[in-house]
């Protein structure tokens, strides 16, 4: 990693931070599908963490996002409550959503979170459509749009980049590439070279280490600040990589991946562990008081996941309201 | 009053709300110059400019799409969807998305938009450019359906969609573009879930959507030869549906044709049936009639095509036996 | 500090967890990663991994068990401390799946609803009948109102599927019930027996007096009502004081008296009805009601005469022609060996 250019220090530790408490809500997640306490499914995000941190720290609370299937850390990032994203996870009254939207469809739209989405690649067009409101109302707001590598597949993508790059909508396209597309690596899925198809349409494209939030962050800065100067939309591809399955119930992998695999990325490339080393390194924060962020982030987590443990469901009146808006 | 084209009522609609609201915008393939292939827009960008009168490119998931977003985020768009069969691309973005949006977010994040389309055989425009889709999103929770059956209608109602704060789709039958009706100069709404009676009778209720309202008058002007007095009602939306007039008409007259140009296999007309055979059975003198479009692809050939949709004598025919007591099925 | 191991939901629906092997045993230290036992769901065979450093202090489930999940298995403890023994069976899950009674409330709603049938109308109403009448819902909710029978409506000719314009014309006709006329002859009894008695004798075999009565009845109506259809000619007979259900005979004019067959049904309306009161003290029975036959009822006057009494409407049967019938009738039995000629 490179030096601490221009970030201040507390700019940094709120990044590390962010990631923490990304890890933790995930973690604890885990653990409430794993002990049945959690209904459905869901898809963990942990080892992804600098992505969702290293552009939703170049953002503003008014700049929309939208997000995926695999979606609390972008909720996180943007800045969403513990209490209310497990109580939503829960499908308790208290979440985000009431407890309709559930671990898939968290959203946080006080925040510019537009919402999780569970069709792969669906929410590329709701992202488009926001930059394209920002543009009409004369708002210097932008959207990132989050996907994975699987949404490279969905026809949706490219109809909406090729109208972005048509209107210079200030929409930045994050393809998240953790290399598996639920079960299968991505070189079986997409052929060529994934940035290539984003500058086919003349978008400009741009890679980086999705496990470097510093690097992460400092392009997000830059083409964040060019959205909001009318020069988007944007493409970038963000490598990095999912620790678990494709939902917390694919437990046996080895099919599709090795535990050597995982191994080397959780022991070598991970975004939380290499950023502590740096800022510890850089002499901008004691071992100590990371471990202490590490605590105090449990403990938040933990307070809040036994709140809406313990928080009520919804009231049977709810499952008819909410269909149609006044 | 003044007569104009149900074409220049959808014009005027929506120049009237884009004038009333800056956020209103209309976007679509050929929507600008071109004003559409059915001349529906001619001189709207010309009043609006290329911002709000937004050609896109053909790619109706990637422009409905936009418009979910842009919907949620602010803008009220108007999606002009070019033909009703194109309606299969964009169902993921209508019903995953646009539908569910204000649902899955707890009523947080509202989607108003409309997205206007067509519907109607016996164009010649063979099975990929004729059908009458509208069962299929009226299937979806979270969209609202309207069905105009003339140029006041289709004013009345477009206006109203366009200042509903959830996801309208509207229908408009493409054999009805040059038909001319009273249209009043002074600004009018009409409001959803309110089935209009546009003739009163004793004798069987003729149940009629979009330009099947017009066929269901004329069959009753048939019956009214055989001395036999039909009602005729349009619900003008079918989400939300006007459940109230309906059952109050049948009750009245005892006996119910329906009849719509959707396919008749699950479709308009089955729900409009069952919804009378449920709440309105022990005021029945006679089954329930359904009448929808065949359930086949529509065929090019007029020879073949016009036998696929219901005609004001196969209905007054089929009116006539309910009320004469004809209709035994085998019993 | 403890941790529970709890059976992992691993599949979208999965309820249980089959508990293959154990690979560690009580008392064993164990770290994170460590895989703790084999778990089988869904044909396939998962290893459980220890989320925690620590002693696997206590199982809760054995090899071979098919546990919820949710439920605790096994206890891993920070400090080696006390090993619990393997309990014999498992425990009760002690969390709550997503079946949550709040989100269960609205299905119990469904049979509370279906029990509510809605209070019949206070008016009086036929009693249930086991003829199915094919009649609109319209139809058939106003003659339940009414109290219209529409059994009846269709043994009256009614049309079927009977409409709400059809019971409206119906009911008109039927009511009020048209009155009821009788005309009354006394015989002597003797001619009667002797000729049963002949008859038998000659037959080889028993007469019923039934037959002779069917035979004569039938050939009567046949010469006095030009209506009477030539061939399907119905007579029912009911005889009041015996068991027997009455019996219905087809053209009984044209075979033997030995040959009279009697049917429990026929699958159409009766012409004549014959309702014998003779073998009580009773001397006539006037039907209040009417189905449109008219109706012979053959009753006693003291030990030696017969009373037979013809009831009948005059607007389906009029009195010339019913004169005619029962004075016919009359001579027949006066002198019974006529018939034969």
């Amino acid at each position: 990693m490179k030096k601490a250019e221009n970030h201040n220090a507390e700019n940094l530790l709120r990044m590390y931070r962010q990631m923490v408490r990304i890890r933790t809500f995930e973690d604890i997640a885990n653990e409430l599908y794993l002990s049945a306490k959690m209904p459905g499914l869901t898809h963990m995000y942990s080892g992804q963490e600098a992505v969702a941190v290293g552009i939703c720290e170049a953002l503003d609370k008014t700049d929309h996002i939208t997000s995926t299937h695999r979606g609390h850390g972008h909720c996180v990032a943007k800045g969403a409550e513990f209490k209310e994203m497990f109580s939503e996870l829960l499908g308790k009254e208290e979440g985000y959503c009431r407890g309709k939207g559930g671990s898939m469809h968290i959203a946080d739209q006080d925040n510019g979170n537009l919402g999780a989405n569970a069709i792969v690649g669906g929410s590329a067009g709701i992202a488009t459509g926001a930059a394209l409101s920002a543009r009409r109302l004369g708002r210097d707001s932008v959207t990132v749009c989050f996907f994975g590598d699987g949404a490279m597949g969905q026809g949706l993508l490219y109809e909406v980049m090729n109208m972005a790059a048509l209107w210079k909508l200030p929409v930045i396209y994050a393809c998240e590439n953790n290399l598996y597309g639920e079960y299968t690596h991505m070189s079986e899925m997409a052929a060529g070279d994934l940035k290539a198809r984003a500058e086919a349409f003349g978008i400009e494209a741009f890679e980086v280490d999705g496990q470097d939030v510093l690097a992460v962050n400092r392009l997000a800065q830059q083409l964040v600040a060019r959205a909001r100067n009318h020069e988007g939309p944007f493409f970038v591809t963000l490598n990095t990589y999912r620790y678990h399955g494709h939902h917390v119930g694919d437990i046996n992998r080895t099919y599709y991946r090795s535990k050597e695999e995982e191994a080397h990325w959780k022991e070598n490339r991970d975004p939380i562990t290499n950023f502590g080393a740096w800022l510890i390194a850089e002499k901008i924060a004691g071992a100590d008081d990371l471990t202490s962020v590490r605590e105090t982030i449990r403990q938040e987590a933990d307070e809040a996941v036994e709140h809406a443990l313990g928080a009520a469901y919804p009231p049977a009146t709810d499952v008819g309201e909410h269909v149609y808006a006044d | 009053m003044r007569e104009i084209s149900l074409s220049q009522a959808v014009n005027e609609a929506i120049a009237e709300e884009m004038r009333r609201d800056e956020t209103v915008f209309l976007l679509g393939e050929d929507v600008a110059e071109a004003g559409t292939p059915f001349k529906v827009l001619s001189g709207l960008v010309e009043e609006f400019g290329p911002q709000r009168i937004l050609d896109t490119p053909i790619s109706e998931p990637g422009f409905t799409g936009i418009a979910v977003g842009a919907a949620m985020t602010g803008l009220r768009p108007i999606v002009d969807l070019m033909f009703g069969d194109f309606i299969f691309l964009v169902m993921d973005q209508l019903c995953n998305q646009a539908a569910k949006t204000h649902y899955m977010s707890g009523g947080k994040l509202t989607v108003p938009m409309v997205l206007r389309t067509n519907l109607g055989a016996t164009r010649r425009s063979a099975a990929q450019h004729s059908q009458s889709l509208h069962a299929l999103v009226a299937h979806i929770p979270g969209l609202k359906v309207a069905l105009p059956s003339s140029a006041y209608e289709a004013k009345g109602l477009l206006k109203t969609a366009v200042r509903d704060n959830n996801p309208v789709v509207i229908f408009e039958d493409k054999l009805m573009y040059q038909d001319k009706a009273p249209v009043p100069e002074e600004e009018y709404l009409i409001p959803f879930g309110q089935a209009n009676i546009v003739r009163e009778g004793r004798d069987v209720t003729l149940i009629g959507t979009s330009s099947m309202v017009q066929v269901a008058e004329e069959a009753a002007d048939i019956l009214a030869g055989q001395n036999i007095s039909a009602e005729v009602v349009d619900p003008r939306t079918i989400v939300p549906l006007d459940e109230a007039t309906i059952l109050g008409s049948v009750k009245k007259t005892s006996r119910a044709v329906v009849i719509d140009e959707g396919h008749q296999s699950y479709g308009v007309t089955a729900e409009i049936a069952s919804r009378i055979a449920e709440k309105a059975f022990y005021h029945l003198d006679a089954p329930v009639q359904r009448m929808g479009a065949m359930d086949v692809p529509i065929p090019f050939s007029p020879a073949l095509e016009d036998l696929t949709v219901p005609t004001p004598q196969s209905v007054a025919e089929r009116a006539g036996a309910a009320v004469r007591g004809e209709l035994f099925h085998d019993a | 500090m403890t941790h529970e191991v709890t059976m992992p939901q691993l599949g979208m629906a999965q309820d249980t967890g089959l508990i293959v092997s154990w690979l560690k045993q009580p008392g064993d230290q164990v770290k994170s990663g460590d895989v703790l036992m084999e778990v089988e769901t869904d044909k396939s065979t998962m290893e459980l991994e220890a989320a925690h450093d620590g002693y696997l202090t206590e199982i809760r489930a054995q090899a071979g068990e098919n546990v919820p999940v949710g439920t605790v298995i096994a206890i891993i403890s920070d400090s080696a401390g006390s090993v619990a023994p393997a309990p014999a069976a498992m425990l009760e899950p002690d969390v709550p799946n997503s079946e949550d009674p709040v989100v269960a409330a609205p299905v119990d709603v469904a049979p509370a609803l279906s029990r509510a049938d809605p209070a019949p109308p206070p008016n009086a109403h036929p009693a249930p009948s086991h003829e199915k009448v094919l009649a609109s819902p319209k139809a058939k909710l106003a003659a339940y109102r009414r109290g219209i029978d529409l059994q009846q409506l269709v043994r009256q000719g009614a049309r079927q599927p009977i409409h709400f314009a059809d019971l409206e014309t119906a009911v008109a006709t039927a009511a009020p019930p048209t009155a009821q006329s009788a005309l009354i002859v006394q015989v002597d009894r003797q001619p009667m027996d002797t000729f049963v008695e002949w008859a038998s004798g000659v037959a080889g075999k028993p007469i019923e007096p039934a037959s002779v009565w069917l035979a004569f009845a039938t050939r009567t109506f046949r010469n006095a009502v030009d209506s009477a259809p030539a061939d399907g000619l119905v007579v029912e007979y009911a005889q009041y004081g015996s068991d027997d259900a009455p019996s219905f005979a087809v053209d009984a004019d044209k075979v033997v008296l030995s040959s009279i067959r009697t049917l429990e049904q026929v699958d159409r309306v009766s012409d004549l009805k014959i309702l014998d009161l003779s073998a009580t003290r009773l001397s006539d029975y006037r039907p209040s009601g009417t189905d449109g036959a008219p109706a012979l009822v053959v009753g006693a006057i003291g030990t030696d005469k017969y009373s037979i009494n013809l009831h009948f409407q005059e607007d389906r049967l009029p009195l010339n022609v019913a004169i005619a019938l029962l004075d016919d009738l009359a001579g027949h039995a006066a002198e019974p060996m006529k018939h034969l000629l």
